[in-house]
């Protein structure tokens, strides 16, 4: 039997080109193609439905099997971790709740500025190269193309495709996830000039802390008022490596005012007109430096916050970047 | 052309494709074995090309593609790409066999879903998608194939069903 015959051919050809040629359209933006998908979003409803009720047993089987001595370790480490936080989430609201006063005195825009959605995680993509998830909210919660996703302890992703009551956030894992960030050091420098005055006769000046103030008898040690120097910052751009990857903030240049980025500095989101988040959003931590190239500056490996494989509830900053905001909405998630 | 449509494998293969779009959806984005999600819509696609050609396969690889994106989210016609491809890939045990054993099938179905689970980046790269070129490939494209084979001995009878391939009763065969 032939396997290749002209008419064989030809309908594979044809098969070829009807891929390309959806894909380009649907690429360049397609009223049409956005109703198909979200019209058979719509019909997939009840089936996923059906499906979720075989799921949900065979999961929890797979879950016994697979994650029972993780979860154990991840419950000891936790406990341990919720001990040692108490007291630092004291101290951290009190310094977060002046910061805002601060903020709103001087008419300035924090994170605490917006309102927010919260949402449940129902879905996430079936591919291994992406990096999506699906909330249970939509443009009737007032959620919107763009808006930023947010966990309790950082950065999640932003909304790429808003239905009525269903969206797909876009995690910054992703690889076509970007956003612009700064580089903080977590640490205020303090800074204590000490000035000496020896009167003759005296004993001899005593060696002191350079933070404490101390008067010995002949030596009268002044510290001078003591500096808080701003905890400099150096912006970059926050790009996705896709699954399994950390994120890498990019064109961080190695500057005198800042030095090189050091591990443990915290990297959150730097806000302005066009960025896809309101500025100060944590989203993690400094694990690696990696020397690039001079174009592109450091490459600066992050490591989110925000646990991104098992996120359950997230938060929609309602904030529309003006990048987004001309932007098509039209959704192909069910209406 | 509609009684045409209604007896082709189009119905069959529409049929089946929502349910397994389903279970992508929903049980194979847990069970993950070292974080890799089983593509089943994928192996289908493999194990109806082992079944029924590669014409047929690249056909059923097309439209399951296409229901696999639509509900996705990525770019439509990507996974028809690859998918069909998959599907043309597998129907190469035709060159063997017009009725391949169910081990050949298997072979052919994993090497099928290998070459679909590789072209996936190598089509996004081609739409602009950039970084998907990782060391992870080389975890993923093993369990995928892997599974496809595992699911084989189910799909390829489903493939044959769906694209309405009978299998040759070779008693009922008069030698010449």
């Amino acid at each position: 039997m032939s396997l290749y015959t002209p008419g064989r051919r030809r309908a594979i050809v044809l098969l070829l080109l009807s891929s390309l040629l959806i894909l380009t359209i649907d690429l360049r933006g397609n009223a049409i193609l956005d109703g198909v998908r979200s019209g058979y979003n719509q019909a997939m409803r009840p089936f996923e439905s059906a499906a979720e009720v075989v799921a949900r047993p065979v999961r929890n089987a797979w879950r016994g099997i697979t994650e029972y001595d993780d979860l154990e370790e991840e419950n000891q480490r936790y406990q341990e971790q919720i001990q040692a936080m108490q007291s630092n989430d004291v101290v951290a609201r009190a310094i977060i709740a002046q910061y805002y006063e601060l903020l709103a005195f001087s008419n300035l825009e924090s994170p605490g500025s917006y309102d927010r959605v919260t949402a449940y995680v129902v879905g996430q993509t079936p591919s291994n190269l992406d990096q999506v998830i699906e909330i249970n909210v939509g443009t009737n919660d007032g959620v919107e193309e763009g808006m930023a996703v947010v966990a309790p302890n950082g950065l999640v992703g932003k909304i790429t495709d808003a239905g009525p009551d269903r969206s797909r956030v876009m995690l910054v894992t992703d690889t076509n996830y970007g956003v612009q960030v700064k580089v903080v050091r977590p640490e205020p420098i303090e800074t204590t000039t000490t000035t000496t005055t020896t009167i003759p006769g005296a004993a001899p000046p005593v060696s002191v802390d350079d933070t404490t103030t101390t008067t010995v008898v002949g030596t009268t040690t002044v510290p001078a008022p003591t500096t808080t120097l701003d905890p400099q910052r150096e912006t970059g751009q926050l790009e996705g490596r896709g699954p399994g990857e950390s994120p890498v903030v990019v064109f961080v240049a190695d500057t005198p005012s800042f030095g090189p980025p050091a591990v443990g500095d915290i990297v959150s989101t730097s806000g302005g007109s066009i960025s896809l988040a309101p500025s100060d959003i944590p989203i993690g931590e400094v694990i690696e430096i990696r020397p690039g190239s001079p174009s592109q500056g450091l490459g600066v490996v992050v490591r989110p916050y925000a646990n991104l494989d098992d996120l359950e509830f997230v938060q929609v900053i309602l904030y529309t970047p003006e990048r987004e905001s001309g932007a098509d909405t039209a959704s192909t998630l069910p209406d | 052309m509609f009684a045409s449509l209604v007896q082709g494998p189009l119905p069959r293969l529409v049929l089946v494709g929502v349910m397994l779009v389903a279970l992508q959806q929903t049980l194979f984005v847990e069970l993950r074995p070292a974080a890799v999600t089983i593509q089943v819509v994928l192996a289908l696609a493999a194990a109806a090309g082992a079944a029924a050609g590669p014409q047929k396969g690249a056909l059923a690889g097309f439209v399951l593609g296409m229901m696999y994106d639509l509900r996705a989210g990525t770019p439509l016609g990507s996974s028809s790409l690859s998918m069909g491809l998959a599907g043309f890939v597998a129907g190469y045990s035709w060159s063997i066999t017009v009725d391949p054993q169910w081990w050949l099938a298997m072979i052919f179905t994993g090497i099928g879903a290998a070459v679909g689970e590789t072209m996936v980046p190598v089509v996004r790269s081609f739409i602009g998608e950039e970084n998907h070129f990782t060391p992870r490939l080389f975890t993923v494209i093993p369990i995928v194939t892997v599974a496809a084979m595992i699911l084989s001995p189910l799909f390829v009878p489903l493939g044959r069903w769906c694209m309405r391939v009978t299998k040759t009763d070779w008693s009922k065969v008069k030698a010449p």
